[in-house]
C-alpha cells in the first residue's frame, strides 16, 4: 500500500462523487496539510527507507486513510482492493499510466484549482507537460476564416516550440490537432472521458496519431468513464488551468468555449480572443469575450513567448511563406513564380487584399472564366501561396 | 407441307424475332398452336379460322399444327394472328418461301387491325436481317421511322396474300427514318442564360454533358439547382438512329426524339428504380440510358435506394433476378444529384447561421456512402446568390456565353469521343483503365502535377484515374488533343467536397 494507490483509491471515489465530502471530511480531521506534507515526506524518505519507524508511520498513516475512505464510501475494504486492483489492470492493458499530484511533472497550474485532480491519466509523452503550454479552445462549428486561423496557428506554435492544449471536440479543437501534427508540433488533448472512451469516437485515429508523435492525451477520470455532459465543463476547468494563457478562436453566445473562458477569468489567466466579423455568427462569443476585457489576438507574438524575434523571422524566409505580419503579403522573390503566372500575381495581391475571397468573385474581377482561373488558383495553392477551404481562396 | 413464316414479339422487354412453323398433315381436322402460346395467342385459333372463311379463302380440312420457335419463351401478344394465319394459307395452298415477316391482328370479318407498339416489333426483325415485313395500314406512320425497311402496309388477310404471292401492284413503301432534332430541347424552356451566376457550376454541367460523368451539387435551398438540371438537357447532343431504336425499344411504345430526362421523386422504391417487379419492367435507370438521371433532394432517398445505384454507375447496366428468368437491362444514364449541406440548409452560409447540431450533421451526410460518393466524378458546391449578385452583371467583364457556343463545344467533345472509341454510345466517363493508359498520355510537366496531388491530397491509383477520365473530358471540350497540366488541376478541384466536407471528421 503506497501513497500512489491511496490517491489511486481517493480518485476511484470521485467517480462515486463524494470527492468533495472526502475533502471535507480530509480537513475536519485535518489531514489533508498533514497528508501532503506527510506524502512528500515520505516519498523524499521511501529510497532509503528500511527503517520500521518509518514504515510504521507509513502504515498508520494509509490503514487511517483506508479506513476512512471504505467508511465514506460505504463499501468495504476488499471491495475498494479489488476495483483499485481492476483499475491498474485496465491501465496496463492500453499501456496507459498515472501521476498524481506530487510528481515533478504534474502541471503546477493545475494546483491553483481548489477541487485538483490527484491523479491524471495519461497516455504519450510525459514531457510535453514540461514545455510552454497555451490552451486553444473554439467552436465546435468554425466559419471559413476560423478554419484558415488554425493552420496558421498550428504552424506558428509548433515553430516556436510550445504545446498546444486543447480538448480533442470536433471544430476548432480537431482543426488545431490536426496542424500541430502536420507541422510536427506538440499536441496536449485533456479529454472529457476515460481513456478509453475517447470522445468524440471519430476522433479515435487521431488521438492516436496525438500519441504516437510525442504529444499527449489526459484525462481526470477512470478508464472507461462514459462522457457525460457535467464531465465536459469539469474538463474545461482543467485546460483554462493548465496553461498560462488562452486562446479562444472563435465561440457562440453561450458555448463550451466561453465556459472554459469564464474558468481562466477566476485563474487569473490570460485571455486573448480573435476579434471576428459581424456577419459571422460564431465571432459574437469572441467579440462579447473582448468587450468584457480579453486581449484581442492581432499580434502573432503575444504568444511567442520569448521565442527570439530573429529565430521566427529566419523560420519565414526558410518557407519563403509570406511574412506572416497579418494584413499585407509580402512576396519573396519572383523568380520562384512561374512566367505565366503573371495572373497568378495579380491573384495573390488580390487575395492579400480582401482575406478571403470566393472563387466566382475571382473570376468575375479577373474578367476570367472558370475554366481559366482554377487551374492557376490550384497551382497556387499547390505551390503554398495562399489557402484553400472549400470554394474560398485565403491569404496564407 | 411445312411452312414458315417470320413475325416478332417482346420477350423479357427486349423484341425477338418468331418463327411460326405451320405444318397440315393427313389426319383429323384439328389446329394446335405449340411453343407456349399465351391466352391470346390460343384464342387466335378461333379469330384466324373465321377470317380465313370469311375472307373467301379455305381453311384446310386436316391437321394443322402451328410452332412458335423458339419454344422456351412465353410468346404473349395479339399481333401473332397475322402471320400464323399467312402460314396456314401458305402451308395449304402455295407453297412459298419468303424472306418478309408479318405482324397484326386479325378481325372475324378478315380485317387486319393495328398493332399496339409496332415499332420495338420492327426493330427486333430490321436487327435479326430481315428487310421487309408486312403490318397493318394503321400502323405505317410509325412504321416510317424506321431506316432501310421495306413495309407492306395491307388492310386485310386477302391483300396480305396477295402479297406473298408476289402479285402485281404489290409495292413495298421504304421507311425514311424521322430521326432527329433535338438539340437545344429543354426541359421546360430553362436556358443557361436564366440562371444568375453560378458559373462554376455552369461549367461543371457543361463537361458532365460532354462526358456523361455523374455530378454532385450540393447547396442551399433556392440557389438554381434544379435550374442547372433542366438547363443541362439543352446542354445534350441530339441521338442518332441506332440510340433511337435502342432508346424506343426500352421505352417500349412510341419513337423517342430525344434523349431521356427522368427525375424521379425520393419516395421512389428501389425497384422502381432500378426495376423488376412482378413481370419484369425497367426501372428509371433504364429509363433514363443515354440521357440524365436527375435526383433532387439525393440524401432524402432511403439508403437501400441510394447504394441501389452503385453497380449500374459504374457499369451502365443492371442485373435483374426474379423466379421467372434474369435480364440485364442496359443503365448508362448520366447521375446529376443535389442535396443541401445540412438539414436546415443554411451551414457554410456566410450570412445564416446552421441550426443544426453536428450529430444531426454527421447523420444526414452518412447516407451517401463512401463508394457511392466515390463514383461522382465531378463535385460542385453552390453558394447562395445575394440580391447584390443578381445585379452584379454590371461589373461582370466577363461575355456570358450563348448556350449557342455551349453546345457547339459540347458537340465538338461528343464527336471526338465518337472518333476515339468507335461508338457514340461510350464516353470518356465509362474508359477503363486500359483504355485510359492508351488514349491519355501525359508528358512530363502532368506527371509531375499528378505527383504532387497524390502526395497533398492523398489520391489512390484510382482516384487519379479518375481527375485523369475528367481531364480528358476538358481537354477535348478545349478541343485539345493532349491533356495539359490546365486540365489537370481543374478536374483535381471538382473532387475538394469529397475530401474536404466528407472525409474529415470537421
Amino acid at each position: 500500500m503506497d501513497i500512489d494507490q491511496i490517491l489511486l483509491w481517493l480518485h476511484c471515489l470521485s467517480t462515486f462523487k463524494c470527492h468533495d465530502d472526502l475533502r471535507v471530511i480530509l480537513r475536519t480531521h485535518k489531514i489533508e496539510k498533514d497528508f501532503k506534507q506527510s506524502a512528500n515526506k515520505i516519498e523524499g524518505d521511501s529510497s532509503d527507507s528500511t527503517d520500521s519507524s518509518d514504515l510504521n508511520a507509513r502504515e498508520v498513516l494509509t490503514q487511517m486513510l483506508i479506513n476512512l475512505i471504505a467508511q465514506k464510501a460505504n463499501m468495504s475494504k476488499e471491495t475498494l482492493i479489488t476495483l483499485m486492483d481492476t483499475q491498474i489492470q485496465t491501465l496496463d492493458l492500453s499501456k496507459s499510466h498515472w501521476i498524481n499530484c506530487t510528481s515533478s511533472y504534474y502541471p503546477s497550474g493545475l494546483l491553483d484549482l481548489e477541487d485538483f485532480p490527484y491523479i491524471l491519466f495519461y497516455r504519450g509523452n510525459l514531457q510535453a507537460l514540461s514545455t510552454t503550454k497555451v490552451s486553444v479552445v473554439g467552436t465546435r462549428q468554425p466559419s471559413v476564416d476560423g478554419k484558415a486561423m488554425c493552420q496558421w496557428l498550428g504552424a506558428h506554435l509548433s515553430k516556436c516550440h510550445i504545446a498546444m492544449v486543447s480538448g480533442l471536440a470536433f471544430g476548432i479543437d480537431a482543426l488545431m490537432h490536426h496542424a500541430i501534427l502536420k507541422s510536427s508540433g506538440i499536441n496536449i488533448a485533456i479529454l472529457p472521458s476515460g481513456l478509453n472512451a475517447i470522445t468524440p469516437i471519430a476522433h479515435e485515429q487521431l488521438a492516436r496519431q496525438i500519441t504516437s508523435s510525442h504529444g499527449l492525451i489526459i484525462s481526470e477520470m477512470l478508464c472507461d468513464t462514459a462522457p457525460q455532459k457535467y464531465l465536459f465543463l469539469r474538463r474545461n476547468r482543467l485546460i483554462a488551468a493548465i496553461s498560462n494563457t488562452l486562446l479562444v478562436v472563435e465561440a457562440g453566445c453561450g458555448s463550451g468555449s466561453l465556459n472554459t473562458a469564464s474558468h481562466a477569468i477566476a485563474l487569473n489567466r490570460t485571455i486573448y480572443a480573435m476579434p471576428g466579423s459581424l456577419r459571422n455568427p460564431v465571432a459574437k462569443g469572441t467579440n462579447q469575450l473582448l468587450v468584457d476585457g480579453a486581449i484581442p489576438f492581432i499580434c502573432p507574438d503575444d504568444i511567442s513567448f520569448g521565442y527570439s524575434q530573429a529565430k521566427l523571422a529566419s523560420h519565414y524566409q526558410e518557407d519563403r511563406a509570406c511574412i506572416s505580419d497579418l494584413g499585407t503579403a509580402q512576396i519573396e522573390s519572383e523568380t520562384q513564380i512561374e512566367s505565366e503566372t503573371q495572373m497568378g500575381l495579380q491573384i495573390v495581391k488580390l487575395i492579400s487584399d480582401y482575406g478571403i475571397m470566393g472563387l466566382e468573385v475571382i473570376a468575375m474581377r479577373l474578367g476570367l472564366s472558370i475554366n481559366e482561373v482554377l487551374p492557376i488558383l490550384l497551382d497556387l495553392v499547390l505551390n503554398e501561396k495562399i489557402q484553400q477551404q472549400g470554394n474560398y481562396f485565403i491569404n496564407r | 407441307m411445312l411452312q414458315t413464316v417470320f413475325t416478332s414479339a417482346v420477350v423479357d422487354l427486349v423484341g425477338e424475332l418468331i418463327k411460326a412453323e405451320v405444318d397440315i398433315a393427313n389426319g383429323f381436322p384439328q389446329f394446335t398452336v405449340v411453343g407456349l402460346p399465351d391466352i391470346v395467342v390460343r384464342e387466335a385459333k378461333e379469330r384466324i379460322r373465321t377470317a380465313i372463311i370469311n375472307s373467301g379463302m379455305g381453311f384446310p380440312q386436316s391437321r394443322v399444327t402451328v410452332n412458335l420457335l423458339p419454344t422456351s419463351c412465353k410468346k404473349a401478344g395479339s399481333h401473332l394472328d397475322l402471320p400464323i394465319a399467312l402460314g396456314v394459307l401458305c402451308a395449304a395452298h402455295k407453297p412459298l418461301i419468303t424472306q418478309v415477316a408479318a405482324l397484326g391482328e386479325l378481325s372475324l370479318t378478315g380485317d387486319v387491325l393495328a398493332v399496339k407498339s409496332i415499332l420495338p416489333l420492327l426493330i427486333a426483325i430490321q436487327r435479326n436481317g430481315i428487310r421487309q415485313a408486312i403490318i397493318p395500314m394503321e400502323n405505317l406512320e410509325e412504321a416510317m421511322a424506321l431506316e432501310h425497311f421495306e413495309v407492306f402496309p395491307v388492310e386485310n388477310i386477302a391483300e396480305a396474300y396477295r402479297v406473298l404471292k408476289n402479285a402485281r401492284g404489290m409495292k413495298p413503301i421504304m421507311c425514311i427514318g424521322q430521326h432527329s432534332v433535338a438539340s437545344g430541347v429543354s426541359y421546360d424552356g430553362v436556358q443557361l442564360a436564366d440562371i444568375c451566376g453560378q458559373s462554376e457550376a455552369k461549367r461543371v454541367i457543361e463537361i458532365s454533358a460532354a462526358g456523361g460523368h455523374h455530378l454532385m451539387m450540393m447547396g442551399p435551398p433556392g440557389c438554381g439547382k434544379t435550374m442547372l438540371a433542366q438547363a443541362m438537357t439543352a446542354l445534350l447532343p441530339p441521338i442518332d438512329y441506332e440510340e433511337q431504336m435502342l432508346l424506343t425499344e426500352l421505352h417500349g411504345n412510341q419513337l423517342v426524339n430525344h434523349r431521356p430526362f427522368r427525375s424521379p421523386h425520393y419516395t421512389i422504391t428501389r425497384t422502381a428504380l432500378c426495376g423488376g417487379g412482378g413481370w419484369i419492367r425497367p426501372g428509371e435507370v433504364t429509363l433514363s440510358h443515354l440521357g440524365v438521371l436527375y435526383l433532387d433532394e439525393f440524401l432524402e432517398f432511403s439508403r437501400e435506394t441510394i447504394e441501389a445505384l452503385r453497380y449500374p454507375m459504374e457499369a451502365g447496366e443492371i442485373h435483374i433476378s426474379r423466379v421467372s428468368g434474369q435480364v440485364t437491362l442496359p443503365a448508362r444514364f448520366t447521375l446529376v444529384a443535389s442535396f443541401n449541406p445540412c438539414p436546415c440548409g443554411n451551414l457554410g452560409d456566410d450570412e445564416r447561421s446552421c441550426q443544426c447540431t453536428p450529430s444531426t450533421i454527421r447523420r444526414y451526410r452518412q447516407r451517401l456512402s463512401g463508394p457511392i460518393l466515390d463514383r461522382f466524378d465531378l463535385q460542385v458546391m453552390l453558394s447562395r446568390i445575394s440580391y447584390d449578385d443578381l445585379g452584379i452583371a454590371k461589373e461582370d467583364s466577363r461575355r456570358i456565353e450563348s448556350l449557342h457556343e455551349v453546345t457547339a463545344r459540347v458537340q465538338q467533345a461528343r464527336r471526338i469521343q465518337q472518333r476515339r472509341f468507335k461508338s457514340s454510345m461510350i464516353l470518356n466517363a465509362h474508359m477503363t483503365q486500359a483504355q485510359l493508359h492508351e488514349v491519355c498520355k501525359v508528358n512530363r510537366e502532368c506527371a509531375s502535377i499528378i505527383e504532387r496531388l497524390e502526395r497533398q491530397y492523398q489520391l489512390s491509383a484510382r482516384g487519379i484515374f479518375k481527375v485523369l477520365r475528367v481531364a480528358r473530358t476538358i481537354a477535348d471540350l478545349a478541343g485539345s488533343s493532349n491533356i495539359e497540366k490546365a486540365h489537370i488541376l481543374e478536374a483535381a478541384h471538382y473532387r475538394h467536397i469529397e475530401r474536404e466536407v466528407f472525409s474529415r471528421g470537421y
